[in-house]
């Protein structure tokens, strides 16, 4: 019997009919009757890309070549990676797009060659106000929490958690017919988020809202988003000199020099990759809006139309670019 | 993009046609059904529906449960 390496998290235990409608829309993706489509968030970027993106993106690799391979096998999936950016206070569309298109080269540096699409989230709240969501206490208490860390002096709110589950995000409330199967990959947040997005689908399914099949896998180690990189980790462009950027994410992540030990998988992944073929042009990819998006488009990753937009739009104002 | 709350969006659930036929199929075949909405409890090491083992579960608050030689602790 196959075994899972990392966390999976089904439409459980919700419904009963969510679960055995997600596991027939498996069984259509691998018969070639459904399109499957990889779903992988990115929140929003506060600083430089760090180096560890491409710890990130081998621990990613690393569960769609295992995990991933055992669900869906032999379907090929597509991938989409989306930054929530856009529902955030303080959106900075140059970040944005960079924490995308970063994360995209190093799956191609990890060796993932499915087509990849990229976009931005939609800025309005998708999720209807007025659905009746239950998070439970221990949830309830996390989201809260988690908003306060995140939106200092403000009313906690939980928008941006239900949010999750919009057409724009992981998309579990569908915007079209020919609806995919939808496979989560993320870190120990996505759990959280998971529990969250499961109570909203479940409301949504109530009010008769369309919902999509969705399974996750959740890497359990990686418990410290990358997009939110602790002050003591290199940037992607310390890459430059990559025996400094080894030794810098190395004791970013050991506990015993003062680093975070949650960060040792993705450190260790990125410095098997730091001199494949390919890094350098990603490093420059960083180093402005323009050359991102001519890295995305030389690389033929496909731009969704909010992301082009946000990028054609020169208003400062409305985009918060101020790179 | 269609937005929800619009009048297109508000259809039947896609879990109700997709795999109807399918579903009805497993009707008898499933473990652990009690009534067709009723929470299913899965635990670490349990075998998932997709017919492969799950070492580590994700639970209803989010929260990441793995096995232990107790077969289901918390991680």
């Amino acid at each position: 019997m196959k075994v899972f390496s990392e966390a999976v998290a089904l439409a459980s235990p919700i419904a009963t009919s969510e679960l055995e409608a997600s596991v027939c829309a498996i069984d259509d993706a691998r018969a070639g009757r459904l399109p499957i489509e990889l779903m992988i968030g990115v929140g929003p970027l506060s600083t430089d890309v760090p180096f560890r993106v491409l710890g990130y993106a081998g621990c990613v690799a690393e569960a769609i070549r295992s995990d991933v391979r055992l669900l869906i096998e032999p379907s090929i999936p597509k991938i989409r990676l989306f930054t929530s950016a856009p529902k955030t206070e303080g959106f900075h569309r140059g970040r944005a797009l960079m924490s995308l298109v970063t994360l995209a080269g190093a799956l191609r540096i990890a060796g993932v060659d499915s087509p990849i699409y990229l976009d931005f989230a939609r800025r309005d709240p998708e999720i209807p106000p007025d659905l009746d969501i239950d998070l439970g206490p221990d949830l309830l208490e996390w989201v809260l929490s988690r908003d306060s860390r995140h939106r200092p002096g403000k009313p906690p709110s939980l928008r941006y958690a239900l949010e999750h589950a919009s057409p724009s995000m992981f998309a579990d409330i569908a915007d079209s017919d020919d609806t995919p199967v939808r496979i989560t990959v993320g870190g120990a947040t996505e759990a959280r988020f998971w529990a969250v997005r499961m109570q909203v689908r479940s409301a949504a399914a109530t009010r008769g809202l369309r919902i999509a099949p969705a399974v996750g896998v959740i890497i359990k180690a990686l418990r410290v988003p990358w997009y939110q990189p602790t002050s003591y980790e290199p940037s992607l462009l310390a890459a430059l000199r990559p025996a400094e950027a080894i030794k810098g994410l190395s004791t970013a992540a050991n506990p015993a020099r003062g680093g975070n030990g949650a960060l040792r998988r993705e450190a260790r992944a990125a410095i098997r990759l730091v001199d494949e073929e390919g890094v350098a042009d990603l490093i420059e990819a960083a180093l402005s809006t323009e050359r991102a998006m001519r890295f995305a488009r030389v690389n033929g990753f496909n731009l969704g139309r909010r992301l082009l937009d946000a990028m054609e739009n020169d208003d400062e104002s409305a985009s918060g670019d101020r790179l | 993009m269609g937005g929800i709350g619009n009048e297109a969006s508000i259809r039947t659930p896609v879990i109700q046609f997709i795999g109807d036929k399918a579903l009805q199929s497993r009707r008898d075949s499933t473990e652990q059904r009690e009534t067709p909405n009723s929470p299913i409890i899965l635990r670490p090491n349990m075998k998932t529906p997709f017919g492969l083992i799950a070492r580590f579960i994700v639970n209803s608050s989010g929260e990441i449960l793995e096995a232990t030689s107790d077969a289901g602790g918390r991680s």
